[in-house]
């Protein structure tokens, strides 16, 4: 047989459960995964934060590193740039806009602290909308945060999210503010609040030495093994024969042969 | 196919009883004329783990001071992309320690309740042969968590571009079994984890895995003590 290194990947997904009553307040362990550790061999607990952080790191500016904005926002439907807490909120679909003019972004909307049901309400209802108003509001050249979403959808069957539970917090503290971002939604989940939030942890270089096997029928029928040329080197005469030879596989009984 | 011929087959002009050693090189070519009778089988076999099987996140074990704009002083990509190069270059023979993971965020709309994700990602520039096809937007990276708006922000920090650096093209192209450059991995299959059910008798339920090594994997068939 015979043997390489080979790598593998996988990945698994961070999410709430997608039947919840959200009047309810789920345990803070609930994005948590548990994936299998090859080298310690056992299972491991894979914590939200912990992978969240991991995840928030791509959008670490470094002061004295050149601001490098988002240009083309029509392009994804996304705001922002990055090094920032908005647009970590923009990648996990959190970026939108409440009714009235209102942000989730808390401090420049009107003034009004929004608190995390007025969040989940607006994305449970108007799942994409946020990047849809961003979007247009790039198009015509105003903020991105301003933009609104029309308040008449937003009067419709409202969903019942008044748990007394419920902590008001303000999703995002700053645009600017990376790890107050991260640390707000670590905070609502460990509240237990149902968050339309997903992380994706992938393990892509996972590496084994692998064996490969030749499986062939025996027979004529299948080839044959050539050998030559061969040279034959004598050394008090220096004479050299070349020989061509042809070997060819048993005949029947065919069977699977495993070299 | 080098080998020596023993004195007892050698002869000479005077006949003397001298040890000639000769020395064949010759070579083999197996000619297959029924290629239905032939099954190659890659990788069939683990004989043991390498690396990547952990569960540590990459840019975790850098003990750097805290970093200005870094989450909580640890994360940063510069870190990550660093811990990135460390494992696949096996920069670090003495501990032979890497990390192994990697995360990505994503809209829980697109990712989950869309249902429209696939159980299987690219995190490199190249594509899913369904990526290219033409139900999706040209050239768009259609199944990365948040799409091709999620990979554009992670390329450039995680250097998700770079990971085919170096490879032997012809050999991949090819399919060749032994390349002669590294060969990175960046399809990732859904793999078996554990998460959190609010219905199921223990909270728990087991989401199986799709890719290489089954459904599930359990303490005690580690590769790595065999």
């Amino acid at each position: 047989m015979l043997q390489r290194s080979t790598q593998i990947g996988e990945f698994y997904r961070m999410h709430p459960p997608p039947v919840w009553n959200c009047k309810k307040e789920l345990p803070p362990t609930y994005m948590d995964i548990l994936i299998y550790d090859e080298e310690a061999d056992k299972h491991q607990h894979i914590q939200f934060q912990t992978a969240l952080m991991a995840a928030a790191a791509a959008f670490t500016q470094f002061e004295g590193q050149p601001y490098v904005p988002e240009t083309d926002v029509t392009k994804h439907g996304k705001p922002g740039h990055r090094g920032k807490g908005g647009e970590l909120i923009a990648a996990l679909g959190l970026y939108t806009s409440l009714p009235g003019g209102r942000r989730i972004a808390g401090g420049n909307g009107d003034g009004k602290e929004i608190s995390r049901n007025d969040i989940l309400e607006h994305i449970l209802r108007f799942p994409g909308a946020g990047q849809a108003a961003v979007a247009a509001a790039a198009a015509t050249g105003t903020a991105p945060a301003i933009a609104a979403v029309p308040a008449e959808s937003a009067d419709e069957n409202r969903l019942r999210l008044a748990p007394s539970w419920a902590k008001e917090i303000v999703l995002i503290p700053g645009e600017d503010d990376l790890e107050g971002t991260v640390d707000a939604i670590i905070d609502n989940v460990k509240a237990g609040a149902w968050l339309p939030l997903c992380v994706v942890v992938a393990r892509p270089f996972i590496e084994h030495l692998m064996m490969s096997a030749i499986m062939t029928v025996s027979g004529r029928d299948t080839g044959a093994t050539l050998f030559g040329p061969a040279g034959k080197r004598l050394r008090f005469f220096e004479l050299t024969h070349t020989h061509t030879h042809k070997a060819y596989l048993t005949f029947p009984p065919a069977k699977m042969h495993v070299d | 196919m080098p080998f020596e011929l023993t004195p007892t087959h050698t002869h000479t002009h005077t006949h003397t009883h001298v040890a000639l050693p000769r020395h064949y090189t010759c070579h083999t070519k197996s000619v297959i004329t029924k290629p239905q009778n032939v099954l190659v089988m890659r990788d069939i076999m683990c004989t043991g783990y390498v690396a990547g099987g952990n569960c540590q996140f990459f840019g975790a074990n850098k003990a750097n001071q805290p970093v200005e704009g870094a989450v909580d002083g640890v994360f940063n990509h510069i870190n990550i992309k660093q811990d990135m190069e460390d494992r696949l270059a096996f920069s670090d023979d003495a501990s032979g320690e890497y990390a192994s993971m990697l995360a990505f965020v994503a809209p829980y709309y697109e990712e989950v309740a869309a249902g429209h994700r696939d159980q299987v990602i690219s995190i490199s520039a190249r594509r899913l042969p369904w990526e290219v096809s033409a139900h999706t937007t040209a050239g768009s990276k259609e199944y990365f968590p948040g799409a091709q708006a999620g990979f554009d922000m992670y390329k450039g920090p995680y250097g998700l571009e770079t990971l085919h650096y170096g490879e032997d093209q012809r050999a991949a192209e090819n399919m060749e079994f032994i390349s002669s450059g590294s060969v990175n991995n960046a399809l990732c299959f859904v793999g078996p984890h554990r998460r959190y059910n609010p219905f199921s008798a223990n909270f728990f339920e087991l989401v199986p895995g799709q890719g290489h090594f089954g459904p599930d994997a359990i303490p005690g068939v580690s590769s790595a003590h065999i």
